[in-house]
């Protein structure tokens, strides 16, 4: 049987605060979370990493070396220190690629996320206030997106414009833009019929900011959470794209193209295609682990069940 | 049930209005089609004639009207590449996509029951954790990476299986493995936390109070209501496995009709391009809805809303 806490969410007013004891703040229950803790050791690291890239990378990403061609990573036969992970087919240094492509998964990924959460903020607060033909409107948009397979889209869209990483960052982020969208609009929903909206209706304050400020906190939790996901979702979208030669141009360097590279050489140089697909892995990983306990740091409800 | 039923189509006639739209609006943003077909040694005037025979100089809503009309009978214009009929050349590639994409979703049901069933009855246990664990990577692993590993692995190494092309078994092995194992993590995950949801329930307690075998307790009564969330997952699954099957058909060479966007992608074959991705997503529209009438037999609660 499941035990479900009868802990509040995280509501940012007195009422959480009278709860007492039983409530725990984030750092501790990051100390319980130790998989979401491993996880944001990760990232970290590889935020700094992808800063830090020009002093902490030990070759030049894009310095060709043909003599040094498909090395494998040191420890192996005919590996070398000098490249830790090995080398392409130009000889250029994998870990250095690895690292300077952390620089493209992490902006695109954030940036997306940051489209996608303005304009479906300001679509939900529109569908909301304004209600009618306006909700309907909005929200049939974001059931006609639902309809194609989202991968899909990116892809025709991607076609349409053509490669390039402003161009990844805007299809991903315009397109997944539904699920902040629809919260925000069911909390207008839920608030605009309250008492208190009608009582500072009647002294004649604005309405839209007495929405606003009591919609938008609370539901920070729940589009934090979808946030964290999402960034990890379009860092995979990102490096698909870029994987089918549609993404961020191969000028560039990302984790999906130098997968896209290794597939040719996949029988004599397995390490091309693994190393950046583990880098892929390994930082949505974190990312997911991350979203799972601020999903349940802030809905203890689910805390157990997902 | 009939109003619901009639409520819900309506529905989709409009998603699938709003998605002509939308495919339409990226045929005609690609650009003018003449400009492939138009030779260097045309005049203005055979260009204009061009146009004008391929009603390009027409209001947009026109030119809309006009697509509109032909896709309700079929008709999605014409393939650059091929010189055929878009229509046919999906249609033809349609089976070996749904093969590819129904052999996952099975593959996701069948794995992630039982997975999911038993850690939830089994709570901390080894297959609790392992489950998880795999659930974890599993949803972590980009598919075109996944896909690679089990040709290096599967085809490269040990040389059991072919790494591309359609016919046997063999060959479906592979790709549908690559396919399916995104889902098989994520309904391992639903499946668990549904059965744990259900199984915290009073009419569980109350079947365990009279005493009836935890067996039954399980099967009939808790698992029936933990596959409710299932059934919609499923729908929404098959959109997902579409969509993925374009990049396994690339990395497997599997001739269904993501293979065929792709290369049209890289052709500049808007035509075929926009057929595909609307018929895709006419499929996917009929899913859902049946998927949603489904869902309204095994749960009377949906009719209501």
């Amino acid at each position: 049987m499941p035990m479900v806490r009868q802990e509040a969410p995280a509501l940012p007013d007195e009422e959480s605060a009278s709860l007492g004891p039983e409530r725990v703040g984030l750092g501790q229950s990051l100390r319980r979370y130790k998989t979401a803790l491993v996880g944001l050791v990760f990232l970290s690291a590889l935020l700094l990493t992808a800063l830090g890239a020009p002093l902490i990378a030990p070759h030049d990403p894009h310095k060709v070396s043909v003599a040094d061609r498909l090395r494998p990573a040191a420890g192996m036969r005919g590996g070398s220190r000098a490249n830790l992970l090995g080398t392409d087919s130009l000889g250029r240094d994998i870990l250095s690629r690895l690292i300077y492509g952390a620089r493209v998964s992490i902006l695109v990924g954030l940036a997306s996320v940051v489209i996608s959460g303005m304009v479906g903020i300001t679509l939900g607060l529109l569908a909301g206030f304004f209600g009618g033909k306006l909700d309907d409107l909005i929200m049939g948009l974001a059931e006609v997106q639902l309809a194609f397979p989202f991968i899909l889209l990116a892809i025709t869209v991607m076609a349409v414009l053509g490669p390039g990483l402003f161009n990844v960052i805007a299809v991903l982020g315009v397109s997944r833009w539904v699920a902040y969208g629809r919260v925000v609009r069911g909390q207008v929903l839920t608030v605009r019929e309250k008492e208190f909206v009608e009582a500072a209706r009647a002294l004649g304050y604005p309405v839209y900011r007495v929405l606003l400020f009591q919609i938008l906190p609370n539901i920070t939790s729940p589009l934090i959470v979808i946030a964290t996901f999402a960034v990890a979702g379009n860092i995979i979208s990102e490096s698909s794209l870029s994987f089918l030669g549609l993404g961020v141009p191969t000028s560039t360097v990302t984790w999906g193209s130098m997968l896209s590279e290794g597939r040719e050489y996949l029988r004599v140089a397995w390490w091309l295609a693994t190393f950046p697909g583990l880098a892929i892995m390994l930082t949505v990983l974190s990312i997911n682990l991350i979203g799972d306990w601020l999903r349940d740091f802030f809905d203890p409800r689910l805390r157990d069940l997902a | 049930m009939g109003a619901y039923l009639v409520r819900r189509a309506v529905r989709a006639v409009l998603v699938i209005i709003g998605v002509s739209f939308i495919s339409f609006a990226v045929l005609f943003l690609s650009g003018d089609p003449t400009d492939i077909l138009v030779g260097e040694d045309w005049t203005r005037e055979e260009v204009q004639r061009l146009r004008r025979d391929m009603g390009l100089d027409r209001p947009w809503i026109v030119q809309y009207a006009r697509y509109a009309g032909r896709a309700v009978r079929g008709d999605f214009g014409e393939s650059l590449r091929y010189r055929r009929p878009a229509f046919d050349l999906i249609a033809e590639r349609l089976p070996a996509t749904l093969e590819l994409a129904l052999v996952a979703l099975l593959l996701s049901v069948i794995l992630a029951l039982p997975v999911g069933v038993l850690s939830a009855i089994h709570r901390g246990s080894l297959i609790d954790q392992g489950g998880m664990l795999f659930a974890l990577v599993g949803q972590a692993m980009p598919v075109f990476w996944l896909g690679l590993m089990l040709i290096l692995i599967f085809g490269v190494d040990l040389g059991w299986l072919p790494v591309s092309g359609r016919g046997t078994l063999a060959h479906l092995t592979l790709p549908a493995l690559a396919l399916s194992t995104y889902s098989i993590a994520r309904n391992t995950r639903v499946i668990r936390s549904s059965m744990l949801d259900v199984l915290g329930n009073e009419y569980i307690t109350t079947a365990r109070a009279k005493g009836l075998s935890e067996w039954i307790v399980v099967h009939l009564h808790a698992l029936r209501n933990a596959m409710i969330p299932v059934v919609t997952i499923i729908g929404l699954e098959f959109g997902h496995l579409l969509g993925g099957a374009v990049i396994v058909e690339t990395i497997f060479a599997w001739p269904g009709i993501g293979r065929l966007m792709i290369q049209a992608v890289y052709a500049k074959d808007f035509p075929l391009v926009q057929a595909s991705v609307t018929i895709t997503a006419l499929i996917f529209v009929t899913l859902n809805f049946i998927v949603d009438l489904l869902y309204s037999v095994l749960d009377p609660r949906v009719r209501l809303n």
